[in-house]
């Protein structure tokens, strides 16, 4: 089934609004199913919320958002949450849960109105812990974590939704390296080995660049580029949306580029 | 500990059976002691059949009906906290601090000043104050994040004053031979239990525990907020919806019968979330019966300390609970 759908998600026209501001105009892209997607774009530009109106979190104002080939209004609640799992910058803090527990919230949209989980469902809570490499961290408590920890917590949450499309909000901005380097393999591996579809919002230019199989660069709300990384991350499109000088090369790693910011003493007094 | 936790069912199963032990103990003794004679013996006499006596009426005929009330009333309070503590995500909300029971203290007071009676009457009167409250309390909170607690315990604060302010008034003006029920009643008064009464009570409150119970785990999820349950899919709106009513309509049916008993629904919560954990599916019918063992037995000590009469239960359970909100109050700005 999951085959049968070539495009996770399409926006048509898509214009969001707070309080009269706008937010987002008249945006339009398509996120092909089992692709890495990563939103990129300065602060304000519209990144969670076009990702929060992808997961049905906010109401449609102007256009459409299409899952999976339907409208996103014809979703229940549950529907889409065995659909969509979403991860979110923060999450704030709460009841002593252990990491268990929250983990095991993930299979919520699966199981009866109490949620009572058989052997199979504390399995694959068992397996997402695993990926998302905590599970030695499976009995303690959630706010004894620090903040890395528990934003690997709520990504093993996600997986064990069994989702076919998951949204991620900044998912390594609280990490270190190499916590951040799991996460992006921890995506690119539900991508290509369960074709998982995975739409996150990033900072990190050159983490984009090495995974995303298409960009979304925003700038005020609209579309700035979209594509592949090589046609997305131009120094020239780039340094028009962030403001700043940029220098971009080629990684030594592959054929991706790589962003560097350039001090202000190499740019001389003008 | 290691991965392997418990099974959820048999966790809610041996909790059920120890706190509904705890529970037939403290009924237990309530029938056992009064003014009247206290015998433990007596209880057990009375209930094999023994010959009848003076005791075995006051037993069953006054001393039964008091004790369901009580338990009653300590299980709607302590659930009814967990709720808002859940929906909240504030250990230190409860229906009584946040002003409800106060709202639907003043309904109620409207209602026998009106002369109606305790059911319907009065019951729907204090419904629709406590319903009024709560609107009141999150018209303050609106556009601001509501769960930041400090917001939200001075806005329960305030309310609460304008609540015991208009209680007063409301009093100071019924010039009526029943004032000094309505004073009496208005701290805690479980006098007025009769076996009409605690059905009455009983059919209003007991569907509310089972539909609370049916979203406990919705509580879980909305725990780590609105916006992660919804993506889990819940239904926030209508849930959310759902609780409050349920809640306020549970508590306001006790305060129309037993009047304001405060911070059993801060206390029992808590103590049972530090043993059992957070998971609100276990929470919820620890809360239950838990609550009614603390009330029981909150009952036998306002039945037994005074040399003569008695005294409102609501001073025993504001005296063990005020201090204790004092605590936690310190004990969650530390961190």
């Amino acid at each position: 089934m999951r085959d049968a759908v070539s495009i996770a998600i399409a926006v048509q026209n898509l214009g969001h609004a707070f309080d009269g501001l706008p937010v987002l105009a008249d945006l339009s892209l398509q996120v092909p199913s089992g692709r890495f997607f990563i939103i990129i774009g300065p602060n304000g530009s519209g990144k969670t919320t076009l990702l929060k109106l992808m997961v049905g979190l906010l109401p449609l104002q102007t256009g459409s958002v299409d899952i999976m080939e339907r409208p996103i209004g014809r979703y229940s609640a549950r529907q889409l949450a065995r659909t969509i799992a979403y991860v979110p910058q923060s999450v704030p803090p709460s009841f002593a849960f252990t990491v268990q527990q929250v983990v095991m919230m993930g299979r919520a949209p699966h199981l009866g109105l109490l949620g009572i989980e058989g052997a199979r469902d504390l399995e694959t809570g068992r397996q997402a812990m695993a990926m998302a490499g905590i599970s030695h961290l499976a009995g303690r408590r959630l706010d004894q974590l620090s903040g890395g920890e528990r934003q690997r917590v709520f990504i093993a949450r996600a997986i064990c939704q069994q989702p076919v499309i998951m949204l991620l909000d900044e998912p390594t901005a609280a990490l270190d390296l190499a916590h951040q380097v799991r996460v992006m393999d921890l995506m690119e591996r539900l991508k290509t080995e369960q074709n998982i579809t995975v739409v996150m919002v990033s900072h990190d230019l050159n983490l984009a660049a090495m995974y995303a199989d298409r960009i979304l660069l925003l700038d005020k709300g609209r579309t700035a580029g979209l594509g592949p990384p090589q046609t997305v991350l131009d120094y020239a499109i780039l340094e028009k949306v962030y403001g700043c000088p940029l220098l971009v090369d080629k990684s030594p790693l592959g054929d991706y580029p790589r962003v560097h910011l350039v001090p202000g003493r190499y740019l001389g007094d003008h | 500990m290691t991965a392997a936790a418990p099974h959820l069912v048999r966790r809610i199963a041996v909790t059920t059976a120890v706190l509904a032990a705890a529970l037939f103990i403290a009924v237990y003794i309530g029938l056992a002691a009064g003014s009247a004679g206290s015998g433990f013996r007596a209880v057990f006499q009375s209930l094999t059949g023994g010959e009848p006596h003076l005791l075995h009426d006051i037993i069953w005929r006054l001393r039964l009906p008091r004790v369901l009330l009580a338990a009653l009333l300590g299980a709607t309070l302590s659930l009814g906290g967990m709720v808002f503590q859940a929906l909240l995500r504030n250990p230190l909300a409860e229906p009584y601090i946040l002003g409800i029971s106060g709202g639907s203290a003043i309904g109620a007071i409207v209602g026998i000043l009106l002369g109606l009676a305790r059911f319907p009457g009065v019951w729907l009167t204090a419904f629709a104050g406590s319903l009024a409250t709560l609107g009141v309390l999150f018209l303050m909170a609106a556009g601001r994040s509501f769960m930041r607690a400090n917001i939200l315990l001075l806005s329960g604060v305030m309310v609460n004053a304008f609540c015991a302010a208009v209680i007063m008034f409301l009093v100071s003006m019924a010039q009526d031979s029943r004032l000094h029920n309505i004073i009496f009643w208005l701290m805690g008064d479980l006098s007025a239990a009769t076996t009409g009464n605690v059905a009455a009570l009983a059919a209003t409150v007991l569907p509310c525990f089972v539909l609370i119970f049916a979203r406990s785990h919705s509580m879980n999820l909305l725990a780590l907020g609105s916006d992660m349950a919804r993506s889990m899919g819940v239904n926030v709106k209508t849930t959310t919806a759902l609780l409050l009513t349920a809640t306020s309509l549970m508590v306001s049916a006790t305060v129309s019968y037993c009047g304001l008993v405060g911070f059993v629904g801060l206390v029992i919560p808590h103590m049972l979330r530090l043993v059992l954990g957070p998971d609100h599916r276990v929470l919820a019918p620890a809360c239950i019966l838990g609550g009614a063992a603390f009330m029981v037995l909150c009952d036998v000590l306002a039945r037994t300390l005074p040399a003569h009469g008695e005294m409102p239960v609501g001073v025993i359970s504001a005296m063990i609970g005020a201090p204790l909100f004092i605590y936690l109050l310190r004990k969650s700005n530390r961190t």
